[in-house]
């Protein structure tokens, strides 16, 4: 089992009010999940807790065998750099790093995904140009543009790819697809399934967007799992700056 | 780490460029202010070693020395040839050197003395002149000239040169019929000797009468309106043992048998009966000088603080306002492994990189200013910059440069380190 969690709480700070309260989350090997509910559900927050840059106050998270809860901020650091991968929403590029050099960017923390990347190509590179062109994106043109000049379509294919090189666990999805128009959205989704498919790669992916669920091995309503989430608490600063 | 830190910088090449030259130029600034003001010390010490004292006409002792000394200013006034052959006939007194002063050529000094000063004349720390070829002027109308005199006016030994009387660059009136002829040039010093012309006090004097007789008419074979009683010929006529005592010298610089008679002498001629006398005991004076420079020192090195203080706020507000755009990017650094303190190090390192490169470019800057200002510096003010290495104390000032530019650094360090705390990875700006 890749994914493990119970009886999972998560509150902003000790005895506040809790934002996540999962009694059972389980995803297999291989095994693609759509997590669906709409914003504000707490959706990024169960990301931030199993990427563990989050630490849950109470509750069981095993990411392959391994419990999260139990390490601490540096180990979760190395275990996310080694074992999982991230797409977010938008904004997925470093401005200032080439798209080859965006591809290979967690190989520069993760000594593991590095060795693994190589495994398969001579060189880093030539493994970025490898995930590239299977994300359909091999376009000389494109790879040496400025990835600020990318379209958004590009820019998540080449988040895609970051978040498969060096072939970790999981991969975390965070609505990849809401900033794409529907052709784009059909065509990266196929993408990114299908190459998480051929690697065995297990994915877990958010949105509010349940329409998308006939793609997946399996869906999970996320607004019905979270028990902590019949109201999303309201951000308090604003409140008192309209007073 | 490093190297996504510098290719980040690269990205912002313009600001980061920018905030690097501002603390190149306010390091440069300190360290400049530093170094002229231990050069200004180190230059007039070394001038004066070996002398143990400077007799002259009753004035401020600051005023003798750097006249007598450095020709700043102007000279005191003359005291007699009986004075001198008094103190140098004192036990104490090892050697004594008789000078006179006030009179320049093309804008350097002119200096009256005998074949004693080249004999007895130390700089930086007991060196003696040597004469780079020919010979010390025999006869009145010879000169030896410094270095930087030959080189700036291109004399050379043999070559015939026109005195004029005054101290200023431009003299009304120059006495074309006693032209001197170089016989030296001296090694260079790197003191006011390398500005000086040095002739026979003689020669000195022959000036002056030639300048009388050039501006009133007189006869000067009559050796009417010379100051002093004694041998009539103050001219070029009248030259030899019996004649100097009709020169007019302005100081003595005096070297004792042992220092520790120097109080004793001190108060000798301080006392003495025949004419008012001043004796000064250089270091001490320089000491008195440096009381006096002192507050205006301080100013400048407390302003160069406060610049070097701004360099270090504009370093530190163009990370800060750079921060919130750099959120996005460290939460994509976090998603792919960095830690907190990973993208703390990779915001502060960002400034400890801007101070060590602007600290290190100020330096650079520094030596290139010192390396083209020197000639001007020694043409203008007489002061002498050697191109040394930093001193303990100015790699001290670049320590303490560095080390704030570290703390400044941490200020964004944290904030960021704050943010990506709470933003994890789910910054949406």
């Amino acid at each position: 089992m890749i994914v493990d969690l119970a009886d999972l709480r998560y509150a902003w700070k000790n005895g506040a009010r809790p934002l996540i309260d999962i009694p059972r989350l389980t995803a297999e090997v291989g095994e693609r999940v759509l997590l669906w509910g709409p914003s504000g559900s707490g959706k990024s927050t169960l990301l931030g807790l199993l990427g563990g840059v989050l630490a849950a106050q109470h509750g069981r998270l095993r990411l392959l065998g391994q419990d999260l809860a139990r390490m601490r901020g540096v180990q979760r650091d190395r275990f996310r750099a080694d074992y999982i991968g991230v797409i977010f929403q938008l904004f997925n590029l470093v401005p200032y790093l080439s798209v080859v050099e965006n591809v290979t960017l967690p190989c520069r923390f993760s000594r593991h995904r590095k060795a693994r990347a190589l495994h398969r190509s001579s060189s880093l590179e030539r493994e970025a140009i490898r995930w590239l062109t299977a994300l359909e994106l091999s376009d000389r043109e494109v790879l040496e543009k400025p990835v600020a000049e990318l379209s958004v379509g590009q820019q998540q294919r080449v988040a895609a790819a970051r978040a498969l090189i060096g072939a970790p666990a999981l991969v975390l999805a965070d609505e990849p697809t809401s900033a794409l128009d529907a052709d784009l959205k059909e065509a990266f989704l196929g993408l990114l399934l299908a190459e998480c498919a051929r690697e065995g790669t297990t994915l877990l992916f958010v949105s509010h967007d349940h329409s998308l669920l006939p793609q997946f091995d399996r869906g999970v309503d996320f607004a019905a799992l979270n028990r902590a989430q019949a109201q999303p608490p309201r951000d308090p600063a604003p409140q008192r700056r309209i007073a | 780490m490093v190297g996504l830190a510098l290719k980040s910088l690269r990205n912002r090449r313009f600001t980061a460029g920018l905030t690097m030259l501002s603390i190149a130029l306010s390091a440069a600034l300190l360290i400049g202010v530093e170094r002229l003001r231990h050069e200004s010390q180190r230059s007039f010490a070394s001038t004066i070693s070996g002398t143990d004292l400077i007799v002259g006409a009753r004035s401020g002792p600051v005023h003798l020395l750097l006249s007598s000394v450095f020709h700043i200013g102007s000279p005191t006034n003359a005291i007699s040839w009986d004075s001198y052959e008094t103190v140098a006939a004192l036990p104490a007194t090892a050697w004594a050197v008789p000078i006179s002063l006030g009179d320049s050529h093309r804008g350097f000094p002119v200096v009256g003395t005998t074949a004693a000063y080249f004999e007895h004349y130390r700089y930086a720390r007991g060196r003696g002149l040597t004469l780079g070829e020919g010979r010390i002027f025999g006869s009145a109308d010879e000169a030896v000239i410094g270095v930087e005199v030959a080189r700036a006016l291109g004399y050379r030994s043999g070559r015939s040169m026109v005195l004029s009387h005054g101290t200023g660059d431009v003299s009304f009136q120059r006495h074309e019929e006693a032209p001197f002829r170089v016989t030296a040039v001296l090694q260079p010093t790197g003191t006011p000797v390398d500005r000086t012309v040095f002739v026979s006090l003689e020669g000195f004097d022959a000036m002056h009468a030639g300048m009388r007789q050039g501006a009133a008419g007189y006869d000067p074979l009559r050796g009417f309106g010379t100051r002093r009683s004694g041998a009539g010929g103050a001219g070029h006529a009248g030259r030899g043992g019996q004649e100097k005592a009709a020169v007019a010298i302005t100081a003595i610089l005096v070297g004792l048998k042992s220092r520790a008679a120097a109080l004793q002498v001190q108060r000798f001629v301080n006392e003495y009966a025949g004419e008012p006398l001043a004796a000064i005991l250089p270091a001490a004076t320089l000491l008195e000088l440096w009381s006096v420079t002192r507050v205006a020192e301080r100013a400048l090195l407390t302003i160069a603080v406060f610049v070097v203080a701004v360099g270090l706020i504009g370093m530190l507000t163009t990370l800060l306002t750079k921060l919130e755009e750099r959120r996005r990017e460290m939460a994509i650094l976090r998603s792919v492994g960095a830690g907190p303190l990973h993208v703390m190090a990779l915001v502060a390192g960002e400034a400890v990189f801007l101070t060590v490169a602007g600290a290190s470019l100020g330096v650079v800057l520094l030596y290139a200013l010192l390396l083209l200002g020197a000639p001007a510096l020694q043409a203008h003010f007489g002061l002498f910059v050697e191109i040394a290495w930093p001193s303990g104390r100015e790699l001290g000032i670049l320590g303490l440069v560095l080390g704030l530019g570290c703390l400044v650094g941490l200020v964004p360090g944290y904030r960021i380190y704050r943010f990506t705390l709470a933003d994890g990875m789910t910054v949406r700006l």
